[in-house]
């Protein structure tokens, strides 16, 4: 077990290598802070005053689900499916490493990536309260906290689809489509107002969890749970198909 | 040190392993060969745990490599065909990055690095980006990575295909000076003998998904490499053919005349190709008879079978149409008689 762990921590941090000199990630990096850095400024300027507003908006707004819809794919896109691309997957694992290692620490190096694109965004938090706004530290914070917790759930479905794609853009195409009947799947409720679906939206949409409650400031421990285990579920899958992948 | 029984691997209804068992012992250097698709890469990755066969097992240093991967994949060299690396690296940190997956002590994790750079040719290019790299130095790469943990046992398929001739008599002296310490068992796949018998005492042949053939390489060599002896005499071509083709141990004759690429000799003098029986060299049983019958030789020179031809016949198990073709190509080259 330690020893797997140990597989993983050393395949996250090549990978988080890989992604740290690939101009790709340079691209993708900009492209989020240049669309959240819009966003941002135009609802401070907008909003004058209502900075819960704000931070409401900033983690729910199209700025927010747009990229999440895109980045988790194009991240996670090459992670598996360049490993048999490549066939560097023979070299990587005639070392004693599992499939159950392989596929965590890909995870692993796409949450570090995540973090690392998030992480300037509460520099505009700082400057606007420099500039005399004043947020709800919690809120943002929670709001992080559900950011962290989206991307963690897409982040997983782009991992087990690039472990089942034969080329990196098969697996970027095929994670928007599936997070693209997700999306339809949480805006239900808006449409059709049955109670179970209400109930059930409530409970296991990521678009309520993250505007009903999170942004609200409540972290209910019944949600991370459930998103946990989806994101569990999800790389038991990847493993899965890496290791039938494998004996092919 | 590697142990192999009845192992198949059958995809669908193709079977592209069928039945393979061989022992190779500690410290052996063994020569895995077969033509491209026999099956070699199969069993190699069968070895190397990555695929599960469909069935039969296999040991490695004495641990199952279905039920004991990792303690298998621990004490395994492995340089893979085609030699996939991550091309986003440079050569220092992918080896740091595999000495540390393959559990190499922290303490000695840099001085082994400096030693396989060492050994493996790599000190110019050190600190170059794999990408950057010919394919040479990628092999060499390769090599690296795959003896950075010193493992007792090291498999390497194809290792020689990336390279040029020098780079391929260096791997030839390493893999020898290696065989020498008697610290390391090799198993290395080609499909070219002249490579495998550089190097192995001992040879597994493979073909169709079969082992062929299972033997000391020079024993193999005698048994499937036909010689040719060429004989020139002062006679008729008719007479000195049909006294030949008497001579026991001689399987056929051919006159040489009108060989395209051949360049007449005097005369009243012939030429004639004896090839021998595998096994057999009966020249002086030729000498013999043509001092009886008072025929004046000119020449009788001994030609070793080339081993393209050996190949040939070890992979499709003597005669054919392969055969044939290969043999009537060295021939047109004058590469043989």
């Amino acid at each position: 077990m330690i020893e797997q762990l140990s597989q993983s921590w050393l395949i996250a941090r090549r990978e988080a290598h890989s992604f740290l000199v690939s101009p790709f990630s340079y691209a993708i990096a900009g492209l989020f802070l240049l669309v959240n850095g819009i966003f941002f400024f135009l609802f401070v300027n907008e909003l004058r005053g209502d900075f819960d507003e704000v931070v409401a908006l900033f983690f729910s707004f199209w700025n927010f689900w747009l990229l999440a819809l895109f980045i988790p794919p194009l991240l996670t896109m090459r992670l598996v499916a360049d490993e048999f691309r490549l066939g560097t997957i023979e070299m990587l694992m005639s070392a004693p490493a599992s499939d159950a290692a392989v596929i965590t620490g890909k995870y692993l190096a796409s949450m570090f990536f995540t973090a690392l694109l998030w992480a300037p965004t509460l520099l505009f938090f700082a400057i606007a309260n420099l500039f005399g706004a004043s947020f709800d530290w919690g809120i943002v914070l929670s709001g992080y906290l559900g950011a962290m917790l989206v991307y963690g759930l897409f982040n997983a479905i782009g991992v087990m689809v690039s472990a089942l794609a034969v080329e990196p853009a098969m697996s970027a195409f095929s994670a928007i489509v599936i997070e693209l009947i997700l999306f339809f799947f949480m805006l239900l409720p808006y449409w059709v107002q049955t109670d179970w679906v209400k109930s059930v939206s409530n409970r296991y949409s990521i678009y309520q969890i993250m505007s009903e409650w999170l942004l609200k400031g409540v972290v209910d421990s019944a949600h991370l749970l459930f998103l946990a285990s989806s994101i569990w579920i999800l790389l038991f899958l990847a493993t899965r198909s890496l290791e039938l992948r494998r004996w092919r | 040190m590697i142990e192999v029984h009845n192992l198949s691997k059958i995809y669908g209804d193709k079977a592209a392993v069928r039945d393979v068992s061989f022992r190779i012992g500690a410290g052996e250097i063994v020569g895995f060969l077969g033509p491209n698709g026999a099956g070699k890469t199969t069993t190699i990755r069968m070895l190397t745990g990555y695929m599960p066969p469909t069935s039969g097992a296999a040991s490695v240093a004495g641990f199952d490599v279905f039920s004991q991967g990792n303690e298998v994949r621990t004490r395994l060299g492995y340089l893979p065909e085609n030699v996939p690396l991550y091309p986003d690296m440079r050569v220092e940190e992918f080896l740091k990055f595999r000495a540390a997956q393959k559990r190499v002590p922290g303490a000695s994790r840099s001085s082994r690095i400096d030693f396989v750079v060492d050994r493996c040719g790599l000190t110019d290019v050190r600190k170059r980006v794999i990408g950057t790299l010919s394919r040479g130095y990628r092999q060499r790469v390769g090599l690296a990575d795959a003896l950075v943990a010193d493992p007792p046992v090291l498999i390497l398929d194809e290792p020689t295909s990336g390279f040029d001739p020098l780079q391929r008599v260096e791997l030839r002296q390493l893999i020898l000076s290696m065989g020498a310490e008697g610290k390391t068992t090799i198993l290395f796949s080609s499909h070219i003998l002249s490579e495998v018998q550089a190097v192995s005492q001992r040879l597994l042949v493979i073909a169709g998904g079969r082992l062929v053939a299972d033997g000391r390489t020079d024993e193999l060599i005698r048994k499937y490499g036909e010689a040719s002896i060429v004989v020139e005499a002062e006679a008729k071509a008719e007479d000195l053919q049909s006294m030949l083709a008497a001579v026991p141990g001689v399987r056929s004759v051919d006159p040489m005349d009108g060989r395209p690429g051949y360049s007449p000799v005097a005369a009243g003098v012939v030429r004639c190709a004896v090839h021998a029986e595998p096994g057999s060299d009966p020249r002086s049983a030729i000498i013999e008879l043509c001092a009886k019958r008072s025929v004046r030789l000119r020449e009788v020179a001994y030609h070793p079978a080339p081993l393209e031809l050996v190949f040939a016949r070890m992979v499709t198990g003597g005669e054919g149409a392969a055969v044939e073709r290969v043999s009537s190509e060295l021939k047109a080259e004058g590469a043989m008689a």
